[in-house]
């Protein structure tokens, strides 16, 4: 998972401007969106699951399956190594 | 000038006063409830903290040569919006309310729709945005509208007054992650979206300061976003009240946005655009523009988007 967690680093760190926030400090407990962790907003979700569809495939049917899979970088991770198509 | 009450949504009137205008709409259609609006739109237009609501557009659009002339226009954008609001509840209770749109509007839309990245539908708090959504049934398949209600406004939806399921989703804009990823799978499926290009909801880093009448504003990028994700494209409409119980449908413009990554300075000008777009409805529909807040304040700007 540690692998997929770091992919998913990349991919943000790459695709979402974080203002040159460093993300190697964060790991699979902390959370994605919110003022904790990566403190991704609404508008960078919209740029996060279009990277998630164009990397791995995947698409995220509704808010309340998408609470749970961006719960922090451990949930998501965990979400596309059981669901990736690419 | 500076207006520091913050925009929230509220209803001005209690809950009593609006079940009396419903009970005056059953009883005797909408002109019953229309008379009963001049004393009452006057009463409320005299207490100073109801003027201040709509008074820096008021003072931008009208430029008031003295106190009278300021109350006059404030008091004639009130009792539009009134109009609005017994209309709006009228097609509720009677289910009759006219909606003026061309058949090459409505061909427009449906041929966007029909390229299956579905459609935004970009509005703005003007004229009868309120329930020209409901008469939208010549556009195929789910609408969803982008909409934040507040618990203590008593204004009933159209669909609350027939009892009858509504004809479109809501998206709540205050829900997880804003509503986003409801909005992303609505177009995604080709859905129409029905959103408000004039008000901020979220944080600032969202938001694109652009021109409108005599100063900037801030305004949401997200939808341009959206949009050039996904290639939906945009359909600037405006729904000016015409007269009882008839508003029109205008489509000011159609924006198809190229996907400029995720700078949000790329979609400046089409932000601008739509708030030139709302700058001419307010030049031919004055007494139209429904955000009682003021849109200017950077203070305000940042107690909307608190909300």
């Amino acid at each position: 998972m540690q692998q997929t967690v770091e992919e998913i680093k990349e991919m943000i760190s790459s695709g979402i401007d974080l203002g040159g926030a460093d993300l190697s400090k964060f790991g699979p407990e902390d959370a994605i969106f919110g003022d904790q962790g990566l403190g991704l907003d609404s508008l960078d979700a919209v740029e996060l699951i279009m990277l998630l569809q164009k990397k791995y495939g995947i698409t995220i049917e509704n808010m309340q399956q998408g609470r749970e899979i961006f719960k922090n970088l451990g949930t998501l991770a965990d979400y596309i190594i059981k669901n990736r198509k690419k | 000038m500076r207006n520091h009450k913050e925009e929230t949504g509220r209803s001005l009137a209690g809950k009593w006063k609006h079940a009396f205008i419903y009970g005056l709409i059953f009883i005797g259609g909408r002109g019953l409830a229309y008379v009963f609006l001049y004393p009452l739109v006057f009463v409320y237009t005299c207490f100073p903290s109801v003027r201040k609501k709509s008074q820096s557009y008021v003072i931008r659009r009208f430029s008031p040569r003295c106190f009278t002339d300021f109350f006059k226009h404030t008091y004639l954008l009130n009792l539009t919006f009134a109009r609005t609001l017994v209309d709006r509840a009228a097609l509720g209770i009677l289910g009759a309310t006219a909606v003026t749109s061309t058949e090459e509007e409505r061909e427009l839309c449906r041929k966007l729709l029909s390229e299956q990245k579905g459609l935004i539908l970009l509005s703005a708090h003007v004229g009868c945005w309120q329930m020209a959504v409901n008469l939208m049934q010549f556009l195929p398949g789910k609408k969803h509208v982008l909409y934040y209600r507040n618990p203590k406004d008593y204004d009933k939806t159209v669909s609350q007054h027939t009892g009858q399921q509504a004809p479109f989703d809501f998206i709540n804009p205050a829900g997880p992650l804003g509503g986003t990823v409801e909005m992303m799978n609505a177009l995604q499926r080709g859905e129409v979206l029905c959103a408000m290009g004039d008000r901020m909801f979220g944080p600032e880093k969202n938001a694109l300061s652009v021109h409108f009448f005599k100063g900037k504003v801030s305004v949401p990028y997200s939808f341009y976003r959206i949009a050039a994700i996904t290639g939906a494209p945009i359909v600037i409409l405006f729904f000016p009240w015409l007269k009882r119980g008839m508003f029109a449908s205008k489509t000011a413009a159609v924006l198809r946005i190229p996907d400029g990554g995720n700078q949000k300075e790329k979609y400046l000008p089409y932000a601008q655009q739509f708030m030139d777009e709302l700058a001419d409805f307010c030049i031919q529909y004055p007494y139209q523009f429904f955000n009682y807040f003021d849109l200017w304040s950077e203070e305000n700007a940042t107690n909307c988007r608190r909300n």
